[in-house]
């Protein structure tokens, strides 16, 4: 009497047991494909949709001061005729103007000091601090101040300005990319990619020009983050 | 560095300096008999002697070396590097206006005027200040008496010091992170190394009065410069040592250190090149410029001379 109820108790459990644990693994599993598909790993010519100029709507040009920590300039030269040398710079401060997809009154006042050059050796640090190369003492910073700048592309702006180097202004355009702008909760942040081909000699850097050794032509790419202060 | 810079920018005006320094000495000497058998009189070949040119061709090298490594005359100045020609110029020029000076105490006023002269028109960053503008007038007066001291009594010697001093001079400057005024500094010492040749062949060739103030306050100059540029943190008075030790090359002449020739002669080589040296080595020890390894976390390659352009 006692075991035939049992019996169909135990295989209705069972049944039903495995019904949950299959549709557990299959939801499981969706969740990862799900994921794995969103992943940014998979999609990364596209962060700036994130935050396009349509998702984050301000209204008229504000003003961003520059946040050195998550901010950044490197410069890449050619050393011995052989391989590019590559060295960054990790004081960056400034400012800069901008309203999503408006060229007009896109502005940047950026300050790089000389002294933060970082190539991962103290010696040639050293060595490129000296009048040899950036004279660092006699000229502590470098500037660039826009003065126009004209929409390229959907999010590229060609920014013409002063760049001073070295005790030597000379007018430069850079070609900057718009990255995007969100708040996250922390105030409103807007970050931009900017890239620009310099000739060192322009501006009184000769050293190793000469014969080659160290390339005259030097490629800069600084990568800014601005915030605005929250209200 | 190179080995093509070192050629071009030190051996080069180098060698034009012998040859000038021939020339001179070869139109000095001429000149001396003609004037003497014509007029009688010995001044018109003053003015082609070697002794009132030696400043000038102290300086040729280190100048030409400048040149050649940053081309045109800096102006304005916005750099101390970019003054060092002219105050070279203004020191050889002073020393040789010294040169018609008889009375000791117009020399002594001279060398001064000439320290001072030369050293105000440099500003280093950090250090371009009166008073240390007074202790550098003063380092160079000392050593410009020291020099002055031994140039009087030798020929060759003198020129040998003042080629270890300088050679130890461009070392310091190397380490220091400032090639360019390591050439500089480096074609001072390639300048006396031929002097000190020619004045083994050739008796006219000497340093002189004039040739001592020169290199006194050229030497005086690129350390004071070096000083101001240096970015290893070396102390001061490492460079102040350097600048000081042609001063030695007096003392070691003095009869009281030995009263046989021989004795004082290498006296004069050694002592201020060993005083020399310690400086350096002192910096290489104390910082740790040579064997140290990167603090960096990432590589830690050494960045030697087969790395400089």
């Amino acid at each position: 009497m006692s075991t035939a109820p049992i019996s169909h108790m135990n295989h209705t459990t069972l049944h039903r047991s495995k019904h949950l644990i299959t549709t557990t693994v299959l939801c499981t599993l969706g969740c990862l494909l799900m994921l794995g598909v969103a992943s940014p790993q998979q999609a990364p010519t596209v962060p700036a949709k994130v935050a396009t100029p349509a998702a984050t709507a301000i209204s008229g040009p504000q003003v961003f001061t520059v946040d050195d920590v998550h901010s950044m300039a490197l410069f890449r030269v050619q050393h011995f005729g052989a391989g590019q040398f590559w060295g960054r710079f990790n004081d960056i401060e400034g400012n800069f103007t901008f309203e999503p997809g408006k060229a007009e009154g896109m502005k940047f006042d950026i300050t790089i000091k000389v002294d933060s050059i970082d190539t991962a050796n103290d010696d040639l640090n050293k060595h490129l601090r000296s009048p040899d190369f950036f004279s660092a003492k006699d000229f502590p910073s470098m500037t660039f101040k826009s003065t126009s700048a004209k929409k390229a592309d959907d999010m590229v702006y060609d920014v013409t300005g002063d760049l001073t180097l070295h005790g030597v202004t000379k007018s430069v355009v850079a070609r900057v990319e718009y990255c995007g702008m969100a708040d996250m909760g922390r105030g409103l942040k807007a970050g931009f990619e900017a890239q620009l081909v310099i000739k060192r000699s322009d501006f009184g850097i000769k050293y190793g020009t000469d014969k080659g050794a160290i390339g005259d032509s030097v490629k800069i790419i600084v990568g800014l983050e601005g915030g605005v202060a929250k209200k | 560095m190179e080995l093509d810079i070192i050629i071009r920018a030190v051996l080069t005006p180098t060698l034009a300096v012998l040859v000038v320094m021939l020339l001179l000495h070869w139109i000095s000497n001429k000149m001396h008999s003609w004037t003497l058998a014509k007029h009688g009189r010995r001044h018109v070949a003053l003015y082609f002697s070697l002794n009132l040119w030696m400043p000038i061709l102290v300086v040729i090298p280190p100048i030409a070396a400048h040149f050649h490594l940053q081309p045109g005359l800096e102006w304005p100045w916005t750099t101390a590097y970019g003054q060092l020609p002219v105050s070279l110029l203004i020191g050889a020029c002073g020393a040789m206006i010294t040169t018609y000076f008889t009375k000791q105490s117009w020399q002594l006023t001279g060398v001064i005027a000439v320290a001072v002269c030369s050293t105000v028109v440099l500003a280093p960053p950090g250090i371009g200040g009166v008073p240390q503008h007074l202790i550098v007038a003063l380092v160079a007066t000392l050593s410009s008496c020291g020099i002055a001291q031994s140039a009087t009594q030798t020929r060759a010697t003198s020129f040998a010091a003042l080629m270890v001093i300088a050679a130890c001079a461009s070392v310091m400057c190397m380490l220091s992170g400032f090639a360019k005024l390591s050439v500089v500094v480096a074609a001072l010492s390639a300048g006396s190394a031929t002097f000190a040749v020619a004045a083994m062949f050739f008796p006219s060739v000497h340093l002189g009065r004039a040739g001592a103030t020169t290199f006194a306050c050229s030497l005086t100059a690129c350390m004071f410069v070096g000083a101001g540029y240096d970015e290893s943190g070396f102390p001061w008075w490492i460079w102040t040592m350097l600048a000081l030790s042609p001063a030695l090359m007096g003392v070691s002449a003095l009869r009281a250190v030995s009263s046989r020739p021989g004795v004082r002669l290498f006296a004069i080589v050694a002592t201020p090149a060993a005083f020399a040296a310690c400086a350096v080595a002192t910096v290489v020890l104390t910082s740790g410029a040579v064997f140290k390894q990167s603090n960096q976390s990432t590589p830690s390659e050494s960045y030697g001379t087969d790395r400089q352009p």
